[in-house]
């Protein structure tokens, strides 16, 4: 009987256990490999170089921008990301209407990054956008500033990836919150909780698992950050590397937006990196946000 | 089982002979082929219409061949080199010619197309290779192989407003401190000298065409190719940087420069809100919709700093087909096709381009532009080359700190000592 179950469930792994293997695992296995040699992509020789390519990194201080901007997204970011999210599903949960705001919220995730990207171009545009428009209008004129420029595009960029994150951590927040059953709530409102007391002690502990989830979707999103930066900052071309995070890095060396770089070697040792950046992180994030499970 | 190949065999001749006997009555018709293209040009883009013409006239003269087009967009080579791989190329690709030769050519990917030099135009007695000048086609001559052929011809120079230009009373100067004094003037009439898009391939423009004026034509290049960064020491590596720093210091650009989106200065430079425009010469097209009533385009050559040799750059798009391509032929009769006169007159009427034939007229927007390069003097690289021979150092070490140079960031010696300490750098850890 167990045998026949154990097929069973073999049965219904298989195909998921071969696409994952395939698509997944195999690709990987490859990146790795490929880290090892000189290649420029198709048509040319492979050279093995051994560990060159991660010495290469070391050195590289473009490599180095890319590694800060992407922990920039990944912390900075993420505290900008989840103080809003907490702060809004904590609004929204009492709000009547609350269906319609949280579709508001969630808009942005529903438009291609790309299309996102277009708009806050002409959001930020020095001469004619809406920022610093508005500014103007309301008497904050000095506040204008060139928001493309080189200095202040990375911190631009930031913004509005919070603007369209924030909406989706929001919605998986508010599904953790709304959850935990009324009465806890009221309980503790008897007992004379403040509001951030109840936070603190009634909803945090009781939807973490939610947002022990949410952490780590973060984290694996926030080191693949890509499409913001190459539309926001390389409308004309491909961005500047000041603005690069890892996976753009990668994209630009190894495949080439506008230029034609094409080394495919260093462009998967750079993946790799990112892979391991992302298993350190999600450990580190894991044994940090572990808990006992609560059940109610 | 021999019975029935046999049988197999007689179907498929019976069918070849009824598909040859159904067509037989076009006389130009054969099998027929589908041309696959991958361009570089996106819907709506003009070059996109005029093209799309082309293959229009060209399936009308071939109805046996349907062309099949992909408008791909800027980035079309990394479609085109991850079909490599799958085997499963197109027939024909356009793009930059530098881009192509980083892509396909120089990793032995692209056809010889020696042939095609000695096909005869559609509807002309002459050969491709006796159409298209010289100039042009060596620059992709690798080996004594022919591997892309030119379909328009690009040059770059400061794009003015006469407008602009006659209300401050100044003409086009020749050199730099011409130049400098001209800003000088526009700026006390009020008018904002210089349009800048915050691109750093455009930004770098100042840096590379200094110094292949001051150094000569390709030395920037074999500098930067030394790996051991002592051609960095060269003076006038130096004295290029400077003059971008004196530029800067002019303050020639408008106000938030560094803070513009591509394309809206040089939309504004349409709308007369600066006088000039270091551009490409694809800048009467991109900014034709935004031109104040009557806009005359006029352009003058970078102006010459030393007395060295002031060039004049050629940068070329063109065809090349894919070596595992499956319809190669008909790829290569579409080429003879569309460097017909008929054809390249309707692609420069429709998108204000200029073509590699000197007995198609230019366009009246780029008539400075077709003068230049027809002027007899030396042709020279986009960017001295760099582009091209150091894709990876020009990515991650040129144009960054071109850009802080270019922002006022850092002077013109801290850009040189640092470009010197991060090539070499570079080189210890990279191959291209």
């Amino acid at each position: 009987m167990i045998r026949a179950q154990n097929r069973l469930v073999a049965a219904f792994i298989a195909p998921a256990l071969f696409i994952y293997l395939v698509f997944f695992v195999v690709p990987t296995i490859g990146t790795v490999v490929l880290s090892l040699f000189n290649w420029s992509g198709p048509g040319t020789p492979l050279h093995y170089t051994g560990l060159a390519n991660y010495r290469g990194i070391v050195h590289d201080p473009v490599y180095h921008k890319s590694f800060q901007n992407t922990m920039i997204t990944l912390i900075v970011l993420g505290a900008v990301v989840f103080t809003l999210s907490f702060l809004l599903a904590l609004a929204l949960y009492k709000l009547p209407g609350r269906r319609l705001l949280r579709a508001v919220i969630f808009f942005p995730n529903v438009v291609p990054p790309v299309a996102l990207s277009v708009v806050w171009v002409f959001l930020l545009t020095p001469e004619f956008g809406l920022v610093n428009h508005a500014l103007h209008a309301v008497g904050l004129g000095a506040l204008a500033k060139p928001w493309l420029s080189p200095s202040l595009v990375f911190p631009s960029i930031l913004a509005a990836m919070a603007w369209v994150q924030t909406g989706f951590f929001t919605i998986l927040l508010l599904s953790g919150i709304e959850r935990i059953p009324d009465s806890y709530f009221e309980a503790a409102e008897l007992e004379g909780a403040s509001e951030f007391q109840r936070f603190r002690y009634v909803t945090l502990p009781m939807m973490w698992d939610v947002f022990s989830i949410a952490v780590v979707i973060w984290i694996i999103a926030a080191i693949k950050t890509f499409d913001f930066i190459y539309v926001l900052a390389g409308v004309g071309g491909d961005p500047p590397p000041n603005v690069w995070t890892l996976a753009v890095h990668m994209f630009i060396v190894s495949f080439s937006g506008r230029t034609p770089i094409y080394t495919v070697g260093y462009g998967s040792a750079i993946a790799v990196t990112m892979i391991l950046i992302v298993l350190v992180s999600v450990t580190i994030a894991r044994r940090v946000l572990r808990r006992e499970a609560l059940y109610y | 089982m021999k019975l029935s190949r046999s049988l197999a065999a007689a179907t498929a001749s019976l069918m070849l002979v009824a598909a040859c006997s159904s067509s037989s009555s076009h006389p130009k018709a054969g099998s027929a082929q589908t041309l696959t293209w991958w361009s570089m040009w996106n819907k709506g883009e003009p070059q996109q219409v005029a093209l799309q013409q082309v293959a229009n006239d060209f399936m009308a003269a071939y109805p046996n061949i349907k062309v099949n087009i992909t408008w791909g967009g800027r980035d079309i080579l990394t479609k085109v080199r991850s079909s490599l791989l799958s085997k499963n190329p197109p027939d024909l690709v356009d793009k930059d010619a530098d881009e192509m030769g980083a892509a396909i050519i120089n990793t032995g990917q692209a056809l010889p197309l020696d042939d095609v030099l000695n096909t005869t135009i559609y509807g002309e007695t002459g050969t491709v290779g006796q159409a298209i000048p010289k100039a042009y086609l060596d620059q992709f001559n690798v080996s004594g192989h022919q591997y892309l052929i030119p379909s328009e011809v690009i040059t770059a120079g400061f794009w003015y407003n006469q407008k602009l230009f006659d209300q401050a009373g100044v003409s086009a100067p020749t050199t730099w401190d011409g130049f400098l004094s001209l800003i000088q003037t526009l700026k006390s009439k009020g008018i904002v000298p210089l349009a800048s898009d915050n691109e750093n391939f455009f930004n770098i423009y100042y840096f590379t065409y200094l110094a292949e004026r001051i150094l000569g034509n390709g030395v920037l290049d074999k500098i930067a190719g030394d790996k051991s960064g002592a051609g960095w020491d060269n003076p006038g590596v130096l004295k290029a940087a400077q003059a971008v720093q004196q530029l800067v210091a002019a303050k020639p650009f408008e106000s938030q420069y560094d803070g513009s989106k591509w394309p809206a200065a040089e939309d504004d430079w349409a709308r007369g809100k600066s006088a000039m425009l270091m551009l490409g010469s694809w800048a009467p097209s991109e900014t034709s919709k935004f031109a104040s009533p009557g806009f005359a385009y006029r352009m003058f050559n970078f102006p010459t700093v030393s007395n060295a040799t002031n060039g004049v750059e050629a940068y070329l798009v063109g065809y090349s087909i894919p070596k595992s391509a499956k319809n190669p032929d008909a790829a290569k009769k579409f080429i003879a096709f569309a460097l017909s006169k008929k054809e390249l007159q309707g692609t420069v009427t429709t998108a204000q381009t200029m073509v590699p034939r000197t007995d198609v007229a230019p366009p009246p927007a780029l008539a400075d532009a077709a003068a230049l390069l027809k002027s007899g003097a030396p042709l020279t690289r986009l960017n001295d080359g760099l582009l091209y021979d150091y894709p990876g150092w020009w990515a991650t070490v040129l144009l960054p700190l071109d850009d802080d140079l270019f922002y006022g960031k850092i002077t013109a010696d801290q850009f040189v000592a640092k470009l010197k300490q991060q090539s070499i750098s570079y080189w210890k850890t990279h191959t291209s």
